[in-house]
């Protein structure tokens, strides 16, 4: 029992909740256990266990794994002091989570057992595409409903809105299989009431969304690339074998930076690559959720023999590394960089092609670093991102002319590495 | 404004109020990009999404820059940076420190004072880290600003948090300065410092120049507040000396009694001094020798002080204490000790001895105290034979010093907490045959691993090199006390990296 716990604390908060008080609907068969634990939600988690496995499966939010609810069930039912009663047949979350599990085992095994010769079934295929387009459609549809009634009744009203109105429509999107556009709304919903620049913001929200349902409507008329952007920013996701098939570049990619986050649900790491030959920036993402850890860091400054794969899309490609990149061993050439004013025009130029790129990579020359702005050798100014990590950066420079790489978001600058001495430094 | 400003404006007015009620602005004229309204027209709220998304896209692209004066740039370093191997030790100390993270401290002032020692700065890209530490560890903060440099410098002064360093700083350059050009602050310039700095030049410049920092306490004698004029006195324990005398005499008089307090305490480690005579005229007639062959001895109570006698020190007693038995210890402790070897015509040893009546005890502590000030090594011994008394074991010679400390171990192995002090009588570095010793009587005891964490502080700070070979021995054959190995582990670690770092600067 304490060899399934993650950690002691989690066996210990499994023990306080071991006891029949907060459970309801609790069953088991010979195969499975499950149950509804009040937490401190409205809704009880559902808790499902295949004791065979054993396998976990539980609705509340917890990273760990299993989480104390699923542990918790599983002492009450050891205990065996009859509340847990037996059953003819399990709960419906229960049966229908362990038919997944049973369909994915054997869909795992099939796959396996029959993948050199597998040959996908082209029209069950075309049926599954027609459905989520048909869901897709459905799902623009009404969104560009629900941005009209807001351009209609005013933007000072949306914004007495409580948080469920953003939250709904992010949910309907997510049904509709467009989650990327569901995070985007939800992380503008949170911002309109709590910014002084909520105004702007949000019209500027609005002006990308309403791009993104007409982008949609006329979707026939996009190209490949065009399409793949537009996918990417919508969360409808290209799967990686399609882009290994469809793309490679070998070339020697120095590591121009990388950044690192974290929203407590995903950790995100974002490298940038740049291609020696090709003289192309890409940007490699890597994701890591639950209790996952995220693959070690590139070192910046280092260049990579490698072959990548570029995901569709115009500008500000997304890449992947068809195999295991091997350190070239070349001195790293930074590009010399340009003024704020030539990466601006670049950053345009991208948005241009690509209007949902978050951001665009920039090499900037001999421009200082202030506590809050960099400056170039023009005199003009860029803001910093609230993110940047100024204080290593401004140790490093000591305010003198350095060439930066940074990504440029909205009119500010985050800045992941600098040349100093002639040496890379990742920040 | 521009058209496209306006227009821009106008457009947001109507998305906050709503298209229901007011009209949606015809497009401007967007040049170029050729950007025409809909040739089927469109519903209101359709015509204000459309010019917000064109709007949104043309200002993205078209973002005019501000411009702005560039930054104040740092002035150039005027130290080398550290070496390499040294650097690396640094980012481990930082990073992961070895042996814990309690004995960090301890490690990066090592580096800090050998960094300063070779005349080396901290390199650019770990200022902010090692700024952060000191921050939050005060006894670093000295240390860390001697190595900041001028980027260092230049860098704390643009955080609110870092701020102490500019203070820090002055001690440090001062220090430097006096030590490697030999030049005290000017009296002008240290007048205005703020006074915790002022304390801080003091202190360096006190270690090397004795004199000149004696001057700069004249300097602002007659305007400093009584809480600068006790700190000052203070100050100047470190390398006092005869010349100091007419500074402390005169401060006898002083307004505030805390300072007058300091002044005496100073002149009763000046046994040459006008007031230490005045005292043994005071001690003589109260000692008497005794019995027929002269070997007894007596000492009476002192009578209500004069005038003059008050003045030296003769003053209210402490709580609890007997006015007159305050005022015997107070001669005792200013006298010079040769009064009792003229007095009893024997030596300290046998004067210990006969010390037995009622008095003995302010007596005593008189004598104690004069010791420990004058740190005199003979009548240290004869007090040390009388009772265990670790203040005295400094008044030793280093080689007694270890060999009545290590005496001291062997008698006190069951009262482990009481050990730490014993240890810690010896001041650090140790000498390898103590180092080396003290580790044997550490292993060879039943409560090793006990004595072993009761004397931690010290083995860090005292361990010779020597005696890490020993050490490491005693690891590999420490056997179950998972507890002894850590601790033991850690000791060694300390202090191979702390070897480590004295070696990268050579």
């Amino acid at each position: 029992m304490a060899g399934l716990a993650p950690d002691t604390s989690s066996l210990a908060a499994a023990r306080r909740l071991a006891r029949p008080g907060p459970w309801s609907d609790t069953g088991s068969t010979d195969t499975l256990l499950w149950g509804k634990c009040q937490g401190s939600g409205r809704t009880p988690y559902q808790v499902s266990i295949d004791l065979v496995g054993p396998a976990f499966r539980c609705t509340c939010p917890s990273r760990k794994f299993p989480c104390k609810h699923g542990l918790a069930l599983l002492l009450l039912w050891v205990d065996g002091s009859g509340s847990v009663a037996d059953a003819d047949e399990a709960a419906g979350f229960a049966q229908e989570w362990a038919a997944e599990r049973s369909a994915r085992a054997e869909a795992k095994a099939a796959g396996e057992a029959a993948r050199p010769t597998r040959t996908p079934d082209p029209a069950a295929a075309a049926k599954r595409l027609e459905d989520r387009l048909a869901l897709m459609d459905g799902g623009m549809d009404d969104f560009a409903r629900w941005l009209t009634d807001l351009a209609r009744g005013g933007t000072a009203a949306a914004r007495h809105q409580s948080y469920t109105w953003w939250d709904g429509t992010a949910a309907r999107l997510v049904d509709a299989q467009l989650p990327g556009l569901a995070d985007d709304v939800r992380s503008v919903g949170g911002a309109v009431s709590g910014r002084p620049d909520w105004a702007e913001r949000l019209l500027v929200a609005l002006g990308r969304w309403w791009t993104a349902t007409r982008a949609w409507a006329a979707r026939e008329s996009l190209d490949a690339a065009q399409m793949g952007d537009l996918r990417a920013y919508l969360g409808w996701s290209t799967s990686t074998e399609s882009v290994r098939r469809g793309d490679a570049i070998t070339d020697h990619w120095l590591v121009l930076g990388a950044h690192r986050s974290d929203d407590g649900r995903l950790q995100q790491q974002r490298t940038w690559l740049r291609g020696s030959v090709t003289a192309e920036t890409v940007q490699v993402l890597d994701f890591a959720a639950g209790g996952q850890v995220l693959p070690v860091a590139r070192a910046v400054g280092s260049t990579l023999v490698a072959t990548i794969a570029r995901y569709p899309g115009a500008a500000v490609r997304r890449a992947l590394f068809v195999d295991e990149p091997a350190p070239a061993g070349d001195p790293a050439r930074m590009p010399s960089g340009s003024t704020l004013e030539h990466a601006q025009l670049a950053a345009a130029q991208a948005w241009g092609a690509n209007p949902w790129a978050r951001r665009v990579p920039v090499v900037l020359a001999d421009v200082r670093v202030g506590i809050d702005r960099v400056v170039d050798a023009e005199g003009a100014s860029v803001p910093l991102t609230d993110d940047a990590l100024v204080w290593p950066l401004l140790a490093l420079t000591g305010g003198r002319p350095s060439r930066v790489f940074g990504e440029l978001e909205e009119s500010r600058l985050r800045p992941l590495t600098v040349v100093v001495d002639g040496e890379v430094v990742g920040l | 404004m521009t058209g496209f400003d306006a227009w821009w404006r106008e457009v947001g007015n109507v998305a906050l109020i709503g298209t229901a009620r007011r009209p949606v602005p015809p497009l401007p004229d967007l040049g170029p990009a050729q950007v025409q309204a809909r040739a089927e027209g469109a519903r209101r709220e359709e015509a204000l999404l459309d010019s917000v998304a064109i709007g949104a896209a043309a200002l993205r692209a078209g973002r005019r820059l501000n411009h702005a004066d560039p930054p104040a740039a740092a002035p150039d370093d005027r130290r080398p940076v550290a070496p390499r191997r040294a650097v690396q030790l640094l980012e481990l100390v930082i990073a992961q420190p070895p042996a814990g993270a309690q004995q960090r401290s301890g490690l990066l002032t090592h580096w800090l004072r050998a960094a300063d020692d070779a005349g080396c700065r901290v390199p650019h890209a770990l200022l902010p880290g090692l700024l952060d530490l000191a921050t939050g560890t005060r006894e670093l903060r000295r240390p860390t600003a001697a190595v900041l440099d001028e980027r260092g410098r230049w860098l704390a002064g643009l955080r609110e948090e870092w701020s102490w360093v500019a203070g820090a700083v002055a001690g440090a350059q001062a220090g430097t300065a006096s030590r490697v050009e030999g030049t005290a602050p000017d009296p002008g310039d240290w007048a205005r410092l703020p006074s915790p700095h002022r304390l801080a030049v003091l202190a360096t410049v006190r270690t090397h120049e004795p004199a000149a920092a004696r001057e700069l306490v004249v300097s602002t004698w007659a305007t400093d507040s009584a809480r600068d004029r006790r700190a000052h006195l203070d100050a100047l324990r470190v390398g006092l000396g005869p010349d100091d005398e007419p500074l402390l005499e005169a401060a006898l008089e002083d307004r505030a009694a805390t300072v007058r307090e300091a002044a005496a305490e100073l002149l009763d480690a000046l046994p040459r001094s006008a007031r230490s005579a005045r005292m043994a005229d005071r001690l003589r007639p109260l000692v008497h020798r005794t019995g027929l062959l002269g070997r007894g001895l007596e000492v009476t109570l002192p009578g209500e002080p004069d005038p003059a006698g008050i003045r030296d020190g003769l003053g209210k007693p402490p709580p609890r204490r007997s006015a007159r038995g305050w005022w015997l210890e107070q001669m005792c402790a200013g006298a010079p000790l040769e009064v009792w070897s003229e007095l009893t015509g024997a030596d300290p040893s046998a004067t210990v001895k006969r010390l037995t009546d009622a008095q003995a005890g302010d007596a005593l502590a008189g004598i104690r105290r004069a010791v420990r000030a004058r740190r005199d090594p003979e009548w240290a011994t004869a007090l040390l034979e009388r009772g265990w008394d670790p203040a005295l074991v400094p008044a030793l010679p280093r080689e007694r010093r270890e060999r009545v400390v290590l005496t001291r171990v062997d008698a006190t192995t069951d009262r482990v907490h009481e050990l730490g002090a014993v240890v810690g009588a010896v001041d650090p570095p140790w000498s390898p045959d103590f180092s080396v010793a003290l580790l044997s009587r550490l292993r060879a005891s039943r409560v090793g691993s006990a004595m072993v964490l009761a004397t931690m502080p010290h083995l860090l700070t005292g361990l010779h090199p020597a005696a890490l070979d020993p050490l490491e021995r005693w690891i590999e054959q420490a056997g179950g006390d998972q507890t002894l190995t850590t601790n033991l582990r850690n000791l060694l670690q300390f202090h191979s990296v702390r070897r480590s770092i004295t070696e990268a600067f050579r």
